[in-house]
């Protein structure tokens, strides 16, 4: 029924139902280095598409074929106390807070918590932990899987770092189908890439 | 969750500008096809992967209450006229039952991406204004090449179907009457929609994508499934023209009489009876 849903509303959408703040999209070309919400820089292997909309404030959103398929996004700079997406159910469904003194496992376990309850019940696992670098600062790399609403099997990597007591993250999900092995190679090659502008 | 969705989808339908009734609800009828795509000749078997099909009542306030019956009735209806259909087009249709083992898990995550893979075509490439820019001008959306695991089940392509309809109660259709009558605005009653699409399952390609949010034809009955089905394969890929070579057979060109071709197909013959010729 979760999926017949999503299609009702794709449909509805599609139908021109109903005009909700749809996204504009730009073209991020391969092969340049740009900044991405904020002080990040980061050079694209491929080309991607940008979403015109930022779901928090210092992020973004790229994808290649729709989100859906391959889903690319920058958390640059989170402060202290906030959590990482917006809350919609503040009170009935509260996201954990980032805290700048966490340590890198402490951040895994922060993003599983919130994958937890903003996924609401699918099975989000963490399948790899590893020491790793991001723009230069130490921090941690992981990889997950999970089940989303539309049955489609899932697996994503997060580059993330705490670089002067703000969270810096870059995580990628697409289908284990396909999509995944297709793009990782060069979003791991965009994630080494990474670097401050002071 | 359910209840939210059906809510979500029922504001959605109630709460149209009555102004812009026509541009509303005219309903998207859109077709992808891979550019220069044609089916490959000779004999063509498509795999039916378990067509989606929901049917049930809108209420008077515009939720829809299934109705398995219906349901039943409308999936064999549609399932018969699909046939026909193909039948007529020279293609064979192969039902892919349910799998048990490896091959169901195969079935079951192809399925679901398929899915997945037609909502991003009907955001990003039908909804012009949700366009993405590397999409712009291609029609490249593919479940991957290892999709040609799912040809064991006996066919080069997968056509995957889904409908949902919920017909406007009396109800629903009193309250629509009375607000045109009175003015109030433009009240939807009943919702047809549905799509199909064709995956090439030699290169997992999706190669055709039919979408059509006000469908036509009453589908619990077998003439309105026919009208469906016809509606549903609109624009198909049509077949390659030219010879199929079965394999371990040699093709010639024989030598051209004084005057000219006389025959623009080309010799087929096997080597043995090639053999038997000389």
């Amino acid at each position: 029924m979760k999926r017949l849903g999503k299609l009702f509303i794709a449909l509805a959408l599609a139908a021109g139902l109903t005009t909700p703040a749809q996204a504009g999209w730009r073209l991020v070309e391969k092969g340049e280095e740009r900044k991405v919400a904020g002080r990040m820089y980061v050079t694209p292997t491929e080309d991607w598409n940008r979403s015109t909309i930022r779901p928090v404030s210092r992020s973004e959103v790229w994808t290649r074929d729709g989100r859906e398929l391959n889903d690319l996004d920058f958390f640059m700079g989170i402060k202290d106390g906030k959590p990482l997406f917006r809350e919609t159910h503040r009170k009935r469904a509260p996201l954990p807070k980032f805290d700048p003194a966490m340590l890198p496992t402490d951040i895994v376990e922060w993003y599983q918590d919130t994958a937890n309850i903003v996924l609401g019940g699918s099975l989000f696992a963490i399948t790899e932990v590893k020491p790793a670098r991001l723009a230069g600062y130490d921090g941690v790399h992981f990889a997950f899987s999970y089940t989303g609403s539309d049955n489609v099997e899932r697996k994503g990597e997060v580059r993330a770092a705490i670089i002067d007591s703000r969270l810096y993250l870059i995580s990628f999900d697409a289908p284990s189908l396909y999509y995944f092995d297709r793009n990782i190679g060069g979003v791991r090659v965009l994630m080494d890439s990474a670097r401050l502008k002071r | 969750m359910k209840a939210l969705l059906t809510a979500i989808v029922a504001a959605l339908l109630l709460f149209v500008p009555a102004g812009s009734a026509h541009a509303q609800f005219g309903g998207l009828e859109r077709t992808e096809v891979k550019e220069g795509y044609q089916l490959k000749p000779g004999a063509v078997q498509i795999l039916v992967f378990r067509p989606d099909v929901h049917v049930g009542e809108q209420t008077t306030g515009g939720m829809n209450e299934p109705n398995a019956e219906w349901t039943q009735t409308a999936k064999a209806h549609i399932m018969a006229a699909l046939e026909q259909e193909h039948l007529a087009r020279g293609s064979q249709l192969v039902m892919v039952t349910q799998e048990d083992g490896e091959m169901g898990e195969l079935v079951a995550d192809y399925t679901a991406l398929f899915g997945t893979v037609a909502n991003s075509v009907l955001n990003h490439k039908m909804v012009r204004s949700n366009r993405l820019p590397t999409k712009r001008d291609a029609f490249d959306w593919t479940l991957g090449e290892d999709a040609a695991r799912l040809k064991a089940l006996g066919g080069d392509y997968g056509l995957f179907f889904y409908t949902y309809d919920s017909y406007g109660s009396t109800g629903r259709k009193i309250i629509q009457g009375l607000a045109l009558v009175l003015g109030g605005g433009f009240v939807p009653s009943g919702v047809h929609i549905g799509y199909a699409g064709l995956v090439d399952l030699d290169t997992g390609d999706l190669v055709w994508l039919n979408v059509d949010t006000s469908m036509g034809g009453d589908i619990r009955t077998a003439e309105g499934a026919q009208k469906r089905v016809a509606q549903l394969m609109e624009e198909f890929p049509v077949r390659a023209e030219g010879v199929v070579v079965p394999e371990g057979t040699v093709t010639f060109d024989p030598p051209l009489p004084p005057d000219g071709p006389v025959d623009d197909e080309p010799v087929v013959a096997s080597p043995t009876a090639a053999g038997d010729g000389q």
